[in-house]
């Protein structure tokens, strides 16, 4: 069910303008492009998980004359990535830190041939002890041995002391996720070609142009101008395509400078999820302290990330996955400690919830058993301690009067009819062959950027006026945004069809070329609809003004006019087509074309990054689900058989596509929840292909019913909060709370297999 | 260098080939587990020889000796065979769950034995039919109980020059009723952790003759034999229910892997067992 408020294009579930190219088969994946020349890229990878390098050695059978060496030497600019902590290089000069870590490059006239050079270049390496495995890491943490942290932060509220001296109860609890690939469709790729004038064109799949463009500066020691990036259609990227495609642009750009040719690397999918970024493993213990009535009065949290070679975007993966450790729930006395243990395994990086949905995890399976604890049902114990207005967060935040939660809280339990149905949770009994279970999970995303983030980002983006004429449009966006199977592309243009007064075919939005857009910040961290959204919204009405205003001089004597449904009209009556209006408008070269527009944050916002203390994030989307699941006493087989989702966005600026990200998050999140696990083994990734990387296919999908109740964001035209990440956060909770329900027992790490069921029931099962 | 495709019309044609061509030589019949093999791995010498355009190889039918299934019938082609779903409805319920349709409509019950994994879906079906691989090579034909044609992980009893052509089975005596059920990790395009198929034949509630077979219990796809012969000649009384799970879970030699754990692999093998002989007196 849809129910969202219509205003113009706002709330229209309009085409996307993707879809048909998709569909057809004509989108042209980087993939699927040739460039005069070009050659083809592949890595020279680290064999061991750590050591020391001593040497290059290249076969001497093998034939080198048309190949393409590339080493830390050739590097034109500095070897490192600049992103947050400047840590991780390009390629490794001394010291190794992962299987797999690129040493060096080749690029050869075909994709064979420079995979079968890369084969023949021998890295001589002296190995080192490496710590690969996160179940060792945890087991050191837990015994006080030694770690090294990429990264700490804690956030600290009233007197922790106190609230477990106030406490007639005290729950302590341990809870764990795994790795997670994203498994967009489309691997990583690139290609780089050198231009005349000394610098390089980068083409290729990523969600942010301009993370990829200073690194390249830095990397090819060039100035901004001489490098340009461009995003080719992206098949899908779900954080994969943050920070990553940096280093394959880095590679494809050093092998196309020296060989003086286009260069493109692709991954095939081996590759990709062997030595690409994966989710954060992660260890949350929560100690709760409460009173007999359902009070809590003490939280404590400590929250591990394994974090593998490089700092890369750990720091704010946690610093998202601390502000959301406890959110929710007021508490005055809340102490969370968060780190990121360094290993030798590939980075963790940004993967969909980008640290919330290990933080829910660990939350919302614990305030199920901080529910049972004081003898109150679930649904019971979140509505007496859910934030009402006025309340503070963790980190001192103000709870808003009127918010999302509550709302959504209470309808997703009035709708799942959650009472009742607990009531009927089979709860492992021996009386029946398919147990039942409900649960529930009540959570959020902080939309935006984590604290001044936006602040230091000041997201830009422009609409510019062009010619139309032969159907081509009259108004071009220019925003960084990628479009990457989400809707970007989409929803931007009917929110500046929306501001303008415009049909949305007026508006078009190429895909971005870091030659002709601003930085409108990565697309990421749930921002785009509702940070760029809100800029180009602004930036649409400076344009419109300044329309109304030649119009009105233009045509009407200086009458007043209102540009509505692509036509001026005066008071009186007169009208001006909006086509002919603008090209009038552009006779005259010194008028202007481009209206840019900056993203603030509320009046009054304030962050101290340093104790975390402050508004974390400019607004929050609110969810709850409530899953229903099934399992087969005989097999232990857990079948999901119903998801009631509620969720809270603020203004939907597109059901339609509003509700495929919620299915596709929510199946995602499935995949997280009951299937997908990554091993470690020798340093690597064991399940590095589809065939032993599980995810949830179409039969595996439950009903999933979805409501949207809007709260929209006050400081914004359109009123969008976040979405894209907001429906993987709560999946495996609420599973997991059902599955507890069902079998009377419950799991506490990720994923919910039966083979785990087994080896927590086993001796309950063997006695039946 | 390089690798020969020859295309084979008839099944003399394919044995002919097969003795003569530059070794080595594969045998490509739908090629869901070849071609994926040859991704990472790409032959690059000898001879590949394509199975799929012989219809001597596609037969399904009645002969006096059985049911005769040509190794080239498709998972399709099994699912949607009236004949195979009246006298042995195992191998049609095991058909429809190989991979996805497509697999189903490329992949072949031939390639599903050759491809001698422990986990292959149409196995276990197979061994409760009694299946007789049929081989043939330029000398002639072999027939080998498909319980001994497997000899170890990987491992299958067929000779240079010789490819299998069909199977022999045994259609469902009266009284008969047959179970298949596979458990993967997830619910289609899943490669088995567990399977059983199951043929009793009943007179009245005793059971006078029984097969059980296994799939990803050990290193073969594997006949519960000791399972069987406790299990023929008793009632299904209520301690014949309690045994025969424990008595299955005793033969079975399952392993940790990188898809379930040997513990639950056995534990979940004797509850399937047990649950369709229980349904069986239950149904009486």
């Amino acid at each position: 069910m849809v129910t969202v408020t219509r205003r113009g294009y706002i709330g229209l579930p309009v085409e996307r303008t993707d879809a048909i190219e998709k569909a057809q088969g004509k989108a042209q994946y980087v993939d699927d492009l040739r460039r005069p020349d070009m050659w083809y890229g592949a890595v020279v990878r680290s064999p061991v998980s750590h050591g020391f390098i001593e040497g290059l050695d290249r076969d001497p059978d093998f034939d080198w004359s048309r190949v393409v060496l590339v080493t830390p030497e050739d590097i034109p600019g500095r070897n490192v990535v600049e992103s947050l902590v400047h840590d991780m290089p390009f390629l490794a000069s001394q010291e190794v830190r992962y299987r797999g870590e690129p040493v060096a490059l080749v690029a050869a006239p075909t994709r064979e041939a420079a995979r079968a050079a890369a084969a023949a270049v021998k890295p001589r390496i002296r190995a080192a002890p490496s710590l690969t495995v996160p179940d060792d890491v945890v087991r050191i943490y837990k015994e006080g041995g030694e770690l090294e942290y990429l990264w700490r932060q804690d956030i600290r509220k009233g007197d922790i002391e106190r609230g477990f001296r106030e406490a007639e109860i005290v729950v302590e609890r341990e809870y764990r996720t795994g790795y997670a690939e994203q498994l967009y469709l489309e691997p990583q790729g690139m290609i780089a070609v050198p231009q005349e004038d000394g610098g390089v064109l980068i083409e290729g799949s990523m969600q942010c142009p301009y993370y990829v463009h200073p690194e390249l500066c830095a990397l090819l020691n060039l100035p901004p101008e001489k490098v340009r990036v461009r995003q080719t259609v992206v098949g899908g990227a779900f954080g994969g395509k943050e920070d990553f495609p940096s280093l394959i642009a880095g590679y494809c750009a050093l092998l196309a400078l020296k060989s003086g040719r286009a260069v493109k690397m692709v991954f095939d999918r081996e590759e990709d999820i062997l030595f690409t970024t994966k989710r954060h493993p992660s260890w949350v213990r929560h100690r709760t302290g409460l009173t007999r009535d359902g009070r809590i009065t003490g939280w404590q949290v400590d929250f591990l990330l394994i974090g593998g070679a490089y700092a890369t975007l750990s720091p704010v993966v946690l610093a998202r996955g601390i502000i959301h450790a406890t959110i929710g729930y007021r508490c005055d006395n809340v102490l969370i400690e968060g780190r990121v243990v360094r290993t030798h395994m590939p980075p963790s990086g940004a993967f969909r919830g980008f640290g919330a949905p290990q933080a829910f995890w660990a939350l919302e399976s614990h305030v199920d058993e901080l529910a049972e604890a004081c003898g109150m049902r679930p649904d019971e114990f979140r509505l007496r301690n859910a934030y009402r207005g006025g309340d503070t967060m963790a980190t001192g935040q103000k709870v808003p009067e009127e918010y999302g939660g509550p709302a959504v809280l209470r309808k997703a339990l009035e709708q799942s009819r959650f009472e009742a149905r607990f009531a009927h949770c089979s709860r492992g009994s021996t009386l029946t062959d398919r147990w039942y279970g409900i649960g529930l999970a009540y959570f959020c995303h902080g939309a935006g950027f984590t604290g001044d983030g936006e602040a230091r980002i000041k997201a830009r983006a422009a609409v510019e006026l062009a010619g139309g004429g032969e159907g081509g449009p009259l108004v071009v966006i220019r925003a960084s945004s990628t479009e990457m199977g989400q809707g970007a592309q989409t929803v931007l243009r009917q929110i500046v069809a929306e501001a303008l007064g415009v049909p949305i075919e007026s508006v078009s939005y190429p895909l971005p070329d870091t030659a002709l857009v601003p930085d409108s910040g990565p697309t990421v961290a749930s921002r785009t609809t509702m940070v760029v959204g809100a800029v180009l919204y602004d930036a649409a009405v400076a344009m419109k003004k300044a329309l109304e205003g030649f119009v009105s001089q233009q045509f009407f004597d200086g009458a007043d006019c209102v540009l509505e449904e692509a036509v001026f009209r005066s008071g009186s009556g007169q009208a001006v087509d909006f086509e002919r209006a603008v090209q009038d408008y552009l006779r005259t070269a010194e008028r202007q074309q481009r209206f840019e527009a900056v993203f603030s944050l509320p009046p009054g916002s304030q962050w101290d990054q340093e104790n975390f203390r402050g508004d974390a994030y400019p607004d929050y989307s609110w969810a709850c689900y409530v899953a229903e699941v099934e399992v087969e006493r005989a097999t232990l087989a857990i079948r999901p058989i119903r998801v009631t989702a509620v969720l809270d966005i603020g203004r939907v600026v597109n059901p339609v596509l509003a509700e495929g990200q919620v299915e596709g998050g929510l199946v995602q999140g499935l995949g997280y929840a009951m299937m997908e696990k990554v091993g470690v083994r020798d340093g690597l990734f064991e399940a590095d292909r589809l065939q032993t990387y599980i995810v949830p296919g179409v039969l595996d999908i439950p009903e999933i019913r979805i409501t949207f109740l809007e709260f929209p964001y006050r400081y914004s035209g359109p009123g969008a909060k976040g979405l894209g990440e907001l429906p993987l956060n709560g999946v495996a909770p609420a599973i997991g709370n059902a599955l507890k329900h069902a079998v009377g027992r419950r799991i506490h790490d990720l994923p919910l297999t039966p083979e785990k069921l087994f080896r927590a029931i086993e001796e309950r099962l063997v006695e039946q | 260098m390089g690798v020969r495709v020859e295309i084979a019309d008839t099944l003399q044609q394919a044995l002919r080939l097969l003795a003569e061509s530059e070794p080595p030589v594969r045998l490509l019949a739908g090629g869901t587990d070849l071609l994926v093999q040859w991704r990472r791995d790409p032959p690059d010498s000898g001879t590949v020889i394509v199975l799929g355009h012989i219809p001597e190889l596609q037969v399904i039918e009645a002969r006096p000796e059985g049911i005769y299934i040509g190794s080239g019938a498709t998972h399709a082609a099994l699912r949607d065979s009236a004949l195979l779903k009246a006298k042995v409805p195992a191998i049609v319920t095991a058909a429809s769950g190989v991979g996805g349709r497509q697999i189903q409509s490329t992949g072949t019950i031939g390639g599903n034995i050759a491809n001698a994994s422990p986990a292959a879906d149409l196995a276990p079906p197979l061994l409760i039919a009694d299946a007789q691989v049929v081989l043939q090579s330029v000398r002639g034909e072999r027939k080998v109980p498909l319980d001994t044609f497997y000899r170890g992980y990987r491992e299958i009893d067929l000779r240079e020059g010789e490819m299998i052509v069909g199977f022999l089975v045994r259609p469902l005596e009266p009284g008969g009723v047959e179970f298949f059920r596979k458990l993967g990790m997830r619910s289609a395009h899943a490669i088995a952790k567990v399977s059983v198929a199951m043929r009793l034949v009943l007179e009245g509630r005793k059971v006078c003759r029984a097969r059980i077979a296994l799939g990803s219990l050990a290193e073969v796809p594997l006949r519960a034999e000791e399972a069987e012969k406790w299990l023929e000649g008793r009632e299904l009384s209520r301690e014949t229910i309690q045994e025969i799970g424990e008595r299955v879970r005793a033969v079975v030699r399952p392993i940790d892997d990188i898809r379930s754990t040997a513990r639950y692999r056995r534990w979940v093998a004797g509850n399937l067992v047990r649950g369709f002989v229980e349904s069986l007196a239950a149904g009486d």
